[in-house]
């Protein structure tokens, strides 16, 4: 538990003047800045430099985060679980000395994977151990069984990768060279490995000269009390947040497909239980952990909810170890995301770790869509998979190629309250997201991009529309061939659902070409995703292809998921529909299919064809009922599920739900949907099917659940309203 | 008084002012201010040129046939970006790439949110599009990293492509194909399509605008130059249209965010690199004033209302940036490298949980700081110094303006003083110390952000409320020497006319050396480098020959972005004079290594991976002779006033001299704590500072007591 963890000697919080702590204050963040800056000038490697998949943060000497930089987020939650983990293995033995910097890798030590390569660094001052400094990376290639270190036919973790336990690479400010030598024969790509390896010590060492300087100018116990008082100060906002939310249990459930070794469905249960001024997530009911690497440890775990957290309850407050402390996690030993050793987890980032941040997306997000002062920070979720690609070989002059293609970034945002998703959006858990330009990639490598661009219909359909998620396609060029190595998922789990009665946006694909044609014949043939996904002997290689050879006149083609929608699709204005339409993120087909609006020959709605359509498609979501009640006018706040004066769910049509503490689902109208109903990038596991849930009386789309056959809803929301309290008053408008 | 010499004039056109000023040959600046003119900008322009006649007692005529060189910052084009007031423009791309723009590389949904906002995922938004996804068209063709065709343009998708545009009302084309700058015959081909088919339109081409590598950043520089090329024609042929008719005989130089002016009609084809024409007008101002004091490092910072702006001088040239962001999207052109920081004299102070916060929210303009009297309620920074007594609410702008001085006293006690249990003096003495902290902790990251020591810079202040703070945030950072130019209200006008022209091409072209155990500059042919830079120099020396100036005159700096193999960090080193031979290559490569040590630290480098050569500049500077500046001429200081001022730091009433800048005599030293006040200004010196007066009217502040007369 988080909150257990925090419990080493350290100074207390002394009075110190609000403007020297501002002062200070603003230097610790400016370290930060400057530790991300030199590690991304330092490393060489595109994840680092474009993707910025890496972190840095500053810590207490017991681990406890006082700054994290502005990138993934993933990382952050995490090196403190490291630095911990160093604490007890050579704090016990006196073994942390001034000048050493540890290396770790290990999962089950604090690392999400074993690719998330940490070195952290004491940081000391007249002999006193203040603080640490540390940076995470996440490298290219750390050795195992497979290019990447994604070890798809993995089923322990001692095959995945090097296994870093906590190392120290510098001893008292010299480099270890014979340890540096020995990680550095372990790795297909010592290059990279070696400049990400030295970002990390040069910002390290940054962050530890500016300290020292702050610790000479104004006292070390100074400095310390800020840090402190930092911590203090996001725990006492972070709670007060908490109090402007109505207790309660707000549940999500994600799946993920296939393990590495067969396409089994998997999934994570999520209950975020909210009672005063703490939070405990609650994982009980998830699968046990798979046998190949889509598992994550606690480490991965933790930062995955923290993932979701922030952005969400915490978006104003800053994010350091305060906003942890009122939060606990109770996850059973043995599962998907709390996986027992020897389970393999090197796919734990892009597999198990981002399940857990969809439904810590999905449940927080229905906790704060409660409460009218928060419920614009509610998102559907955003691009709810990922698609890892590696491609290796040999380079046009013959030097060896690897590289990890992250244009799967690129999928649809979420949709919110007041506004769509945006259309390319990033994934959730980078702030500062960003791909590479298609000349970089191919300047770099031998590859040929045949296009990227955004693909119509992937926007979940709704009041407000999931963004749109782009696709590409690309060949080997000026080379023989090139080796692949393609997992993901969401190919068949629609896992970027919907909010408010959004549909979940469209899933993922991963195809191949195989063709023995003239590259300009490609070009002309295969220019957007409708060109390959409309051909006949395109193949569909599923979740997790793992590794295969794409030679001379194959194509290779992948699209994400787009964001989830916000709100029923019939309610969106048809104007804004028509602009989907003229824009092309919309066809005018499925804007009739999902959204009811027919389109005249010049584009503009047809009000008539419309309404007329509309009708049609609330009366088949009664399953052949009559509509007690007219649907609300377009206005209000827009949430599906209201909360009336008496503490009862009711929709915006002014049906009764029933009582805010129990399970609304039970009082609403509910039929099982084909997916080919909710659009045309929407597929199911065998295993899933989709429910849908309409008001009784107005048909209005209440939610969407993608479900597995042989389980029961989710009851999602229970509110347990404090009888003396004022909840109610909070939580209605 | 000006004789009958020759004449120069620099305007620049603020949100609020047009600031204009004249050197005449004798080098005696005189500056004055006119309200700009919104919607008819020239007009404003004009009467800045009367009201300057007026002041020197000459008919405005006169004036104007005397002027040989009228030098222009603008920000016309930034204007219209932020507003969306460009041309309806279309854009033509590559088969399966006309979402690049649209798309970003995602960096647009992230523009303007500070690091503090990052985390703020509802704030994020994509900005809104220059060129919507129906003004876009595809058309079959495909180039490689090479050059190599590998799908001839189709000529008739091409033809249909610009005919619907045309139909849609498109007035402005933006052609960027894959990797045109490598073989623009595609881009070109289309361009005449378009002649042909619209005479009328105006076009950019992404090979000739910005030759770079990178798809997303040149497509959007091509796009933006579209966009603001006919409005900005438009109105610099308006305000030189003006300026003729009343008698202006000479040139007409533009400012450009390059490093430079350029002739107007060379602008007007090339609105994008007008950019950051306004305060890239005061960097370069820095620039003139830095190489006539003989400072090779300067910190420029130029802090007003709602903003600080700082740039690096760096052995005597400023540093440029070939990326950087412009109405939400990301340009490769190069640019003067200038870092925006929303902190300035209007940034609001609050109490938030108990802890005091200064920013980024500014009351800006209006309603401006509580004393302005014009509505805010919130404090500010200005009124922090209010209360200190640093600004005086009685003589503010040379007393045209009075301040209230109760109110934001009461201000800073509602909001700051007594939630922090403080007293309201030292409330505002924290507001003061915060922002200077901040600022001095922005000028660090720059510098040493970018492998410099701030303590080798000397720091230029100037914008309206850099002279107050520039002590103390320049003690904060260690530095040693202030300069707040003579110029520094009209700094940018300043540097519109003191400004170089300058012309830079550049192309963007692979060469690898080095590898294993070879020397770094082994297997880079010298002939080939020799080849590109004649080519590249030939049209900066002919468009600066064209701008009037004569050969002796110019100055060619030629350079080369360099970097490791697999880093992705380029350093742009210079080469040394004359022919491009393989010494010239060695050179280069042996100051590429060097350079790169300083900047990352030794052995940050993989020698080993060879290095590669990635972009090749020329820059052409044409020094039209212009007079220097020369001080005012007072002879005796006059006796200073008084005034009780809290100082920040020793957080004490103290009795403060107060001179008048303007009344100083060159040469005048005096010691803080002190106040200097300008009409225009307020400078404050603090404890154990020393200022001095340079002959040429510019006030130097030495930090750490030593003589600040003495050369660099």
């Amino acid at each position: 538990m988080i909150a257990s963890q925090a419990s080493t000697s350290r100074p207390e919080e002394t009075a110190i003047d609000p403007i020297t702590f501002e002062v200070i204050r603003h230097k610790l963040q400016a370290i930060t800045e400057e530790q991300g800056l030199t590690l991304k000038r330092v490393s060489g490697s595109p994840v680092v430099t474009e993707a910025t998949d890496f972190n840095n943060g500053l810590y207490l000497a017991d681990g406890s985060i006082v700054t994290m930089g502005p990138q993934v987020i993933f990382h952050t939650g995490t090196m403190t679980t490291v630095i911990r983990s160093i604490i007890k293995d050579f704090g016990s033995r006196g073994d942390i000395q001034e000048g050493d910097m540890f290396i770790l890798n290990d999962p089950y030590r604090g690392a999400v994977h074993q690719p998330d390569v940490s070195i952290v660094a004491p940081v000391f001052y007249q002999g006193r151990h203040i603080a640490w400094a540390g940076s995470c990376a996440h490298q290219l290639d750390v050795g195992g069984m497979s290019f990447g270190s994604w070890a798809y036919a993995a089923t322990d973790v001692q095959q995945e990768a090097m296994l870093l336990t906590g190392l120290k690479l510098i001893e008292g400010g010299r480099l270890r060279q014979d340890i540096w030598q020995m990680i550095m024969s372990m790795t297909r790509l010592p290059n990279y490995l070696g400049l990400d390896f030295k970002g990390m010590i040069a910002a390290n060492n940054v962050a530890i000269q500016r300290l020292i300087t702050l610790f000479q100018r104004y006292g070390a116990p100074t400095v310390e009390a800020v840090m402190i008082g930092e911590i203090n100060a996001s725990e006492r906002r972070f709670r007060s947040r908490l109090r402007e939310i109505p207790d309660g249990i707000f549940r999500a459930r994600d799946y993920i497909e296939h393990d590495g070794h067969a396409n089994r469905l998997y999934e994570v249960c999520l209950a975020v239980h909210k009672a005063g001024e703490e939070l405990v997530f609650d994982l009980e009911g998830t699968s046990a952990q798979a046998p190949g690497f889509i598992n994550c440890t606690w480490s991965g775990l933790k930062g995955a909810l923290l993932t979701g957290l922030l952005p969400i309850l915490a978006p104003d407050i800053r994010w350091n170890e305060g906003v942890l402390k009122p939060v606990t996690i109770n996850a059973p030993e043995g599962i998907l995301c709390n996986a027992k050793w020897p389970a393999p987890v090197s796919g734990a980032t892009v597999c198990a770790v981002w399940i857990v941040m969809n439904v810590s997306v999905s449940a927080l997000s229905r906790m704060v869509g409660c409460v009218p002062g928060l419920m614009h920070e509610a998102q559907a979720v955003t691009k709810g998979q990922m698609s890892v690609l590696t491609l290796g070989g040999r380079n046009r002059d013959g030097e060896a190629y690897g590289t990890l293609l992250l244009d799967s970034m690129a999928g649809g945002g979420g949709a919110s309250l007041d506004r769509d998703g945006l259309d390319g959006s990033g994934d959730y858990d980078v702030p500062r997201p960003a791909i590479a330009n298609v000349e970089a990639n191919e300047a770099l490598g031998p590859i040929l991009y045949l296009f990227r661009s955004f693909v119509p219909d992937t926007g979940g359909a709704g009041r407000r529309r999931g963004g749109a998620s782009t696709g590409l396609a690309l060949l080997p060029y000026d080379v023989d061939g090139l080796d692949a190595m393609v997992i993901g998922h969401g190919v068949e789990v629609p896992n970027s659902i919907g909010l408010s009665g959004g549909l979940p946006g469209g899933c993922a694909c991963h195809l191949l070409r195989r063709s023995s044609e003239a590259v300009s014949s490609l070009l002309q043939k295969y220019h957007d995703a409708g060109s390959l996904l409309e051909d006949a002997e395109v193949q569909d290689l599923g979740a997790k292809p793992g590794g295969f050879r794409i030679g001379p006149g194959d194509v290779f083609a992948y699209l994400f998921q787009g964001g989830g929608g916000y709100g029923d699709p019939l309610q969106r204005d048809p104007g804004l529909v028509a602009r989907d339409v003229a824009l092309g993120y919309v066809t005018s087909h499925w804007a009739a299919e999902l959204y009811g609006v027919i389109l005249d020959a010049a584009g503009a709605p047809d009000m008539t064809a419309t309404a007329v359509k509309r009708r049609e498609i609330r009366l088949s979501r009664l399953g052949g009922g009559e509509m007690k009640a007219a649907p609300s006018a377009n206005s209000g706040e827009g949430r599906a599920l209201r909360i009336s004066p008496d503490g009862h769910f009711c929709c915006a049509c002014g049906a009764d739900l029933g009582q805010v503490d129990r399970n609304w689902k039970d009082m609403a109208s509910c039929r099982t949907v084909e997916p080919i109903l909710c659009g045309p990038h929407l597929r199911l596991h065998e295993e899933l099917e989709l429910r849908e849930f309409s008001c009784p009386q107005c048909a209005a789309l209440l939610e969407l659940e993608v479900c597995r056959r042989d389980e029961q809803s989710l009851w999602n929301i229970e509110l347990h309203l404090r009888p003396e309290g004022d909840d109610l008053k909070i939580i209605t408008l | 008084m000006e004789g009958d010499g020759p004449i120069y004039l620099g305007v620049d056109i603020g949100g609020t002012f047009t600031d204009l000023i004249m050197i005449p040959r004798n080098g005696r600046m005189k500056a004055v201010k006119t309200l700009t003119t919104p919607g008819d900008l020239e007009t404003g322009v004009l009467s800045a040129v009367r009201l300057m006649a007026e002041t020197i007692g000459i008919a405005p005529r006169d004036l104007l046939q005397r002027v040989e060189i009228f030098g222009h910052g603008t920000t016309q084009a930034t204007n219209a970006l932020i507003e969306r007031k460009g041309t309806r423009t279309g854009l033509i791309t590559t088969r399966g790439f006309g979402d690049t723009i649209g798309l970003q590389r995602l960096l647009g949904l992230t523009v303007g949110l500070s690091a503090d906002q990052l985390g703020w995922y509802s704030k994020r938004r994509y900005p809104e599009p220059i060129v919507p996804r129906t003004f876009r068209r595809e058309v079959p063709e495909r180039v490689d990293h090479a050059g190599r065709v590998l799908l001839a343009l189709d000529e008739g998708a091409a033809r249909k492509a610009v005919a619907e545009l045309a139909a849609a009302g498109v007035k402005a084309f933006a052609v960027a194909l894959l990797w045109s700058f490598r073989n623009p015959a595609h881009e070109r081909r289309i361009g005449e399509i378009i002649r042909e088919t619209c005479p009328d339109a105006y076009v950019t081409l992404s090979s000739e605008i910005s030759p770079i590598i990178g798809e997303y950043e040149r497509t959007a520089a091509t796009v933006l130059n579209s966009y603001l090329a006919p409005s900005v024609a438009g109105y610099l042929g308006r305000v030189e249209g003006v300026l003729r008719e009343s008698g202006f005989r000479g040139k007409f130089y533009i400012l450009n965010s390059v490093g430079g002016v350029m002739p107007a009609r060379e602008a007007a084809r090339k609105p994008v690199l007008l950019l950051a024409s306004g305060p890239a007008g005061g960097v370069l101002g820095s620039l003139q004033l830095a190489k006539f004091l003989g400072y090779r490092n300067v910190i420029t910072t130029d802090m007003g209302g709602t903003s600080f702006d700082v740039s690096l001088i760096v052995d005597g040239k400023v540093l440029i940036s070939s990326s950087h962001e412009a109405g939400g999207y990301h340009l490769n052109t190069p640019m003067i490298d200038i870092r925006a920081v929303g902190a300035g004299g209007g940034s609001i102070a609050r109490v938030e949980n108990g802890l005091l916060r200064i920013g980024p929210e500014s009351a800006g303009a209006k309603p401006g700081p509580v004393c302005y009297g014009l509505g805010g309620l919130l404090p500010t920074v200005t009124d922090a110094n209010v209360v200190l007594g640093i600004i005086s609410s009685d003589n503010f702008l040379g007393g045209r303006m009075k301040l209230d001085r109760k109110a934001a006293e009461e201000a800073i006690r509602r909001e700051i003083a007594e939630p922090l249990g403080l007293c309201v003096e030292e409330a505002a003495a924290g507001i003061v110390r915060v922002v200077d902290a901040h600022m001095a902790d922005i000028l660090r990251g720059i510098t040493i952000g970018r492998g410099y020591d701030p303590r080798d810079f000397v720091i230029f202040a100037y914008g309206g409320a850099g002279p107050a703070h520039c002590t103390g945030f320049g003690s904060e950072l260690g530095a040693r020497r202030i300069v707040i130019p003579a110029t520094s209200m009209v700094h940018s006008a300043y540097g519109a006319l003191a400004s170089d022209i300058h012309e830079s091409r550049e192309r963007s072209l692979l060469m690898r050396g080095g590898g294993g155990r070879n020397e770094l500059w082994e297997g880079i042919d010298a002939v080939c480098v020799a080849e590109v830079f004649a080519e590249l120099d030939r049209h900066c020396l002919a468009a600066i020959e064209d701008a009037g100036i004569a050969a002796r005159d110019t100055m060619l700096v030629r350079t080369i972005d360099m970097r490791y193999r697999r880093q992705t960090h380029d350093l742009t080193v210079v080469l040394p004079p004359g022919p491009v031979g393989q010494d010239t290559i060695r050179a280069a490569v042996a100051q590429f290594e060097t350079d790169y040590e300083a900047a990352y630290g030794r052995g940050a480098g993989f020698r080993e991976a060879g290095i590669e050569l990635t972009i090749f500049r020329s820059q052409a500077t044409g020094r039209p002779r212009k007079p220097e500046l020369s001080g005012s001429g007072a002879k005796t200081a006059g006796r200073p006033g008084s005034r009780n001022v809290f100082d920040p730091i020793a957080r004490r009433w103290v009795p403060m001299s107060v001179w008048q800048w303007l009344d100083l005599p060159a040469g005048h030293r005096l010691a803080g704590p002190a106040i200097i006040e300008h009409p225009e200004t307020t400078v404050y010196v603090g404890a154990g500072h020393i200022a001095v007066l340079h002959p040429a009217g510019h006030l130097s502040i030495d930090l750490a007591g030593g003589d600040p007369a003495g050369g660099a």
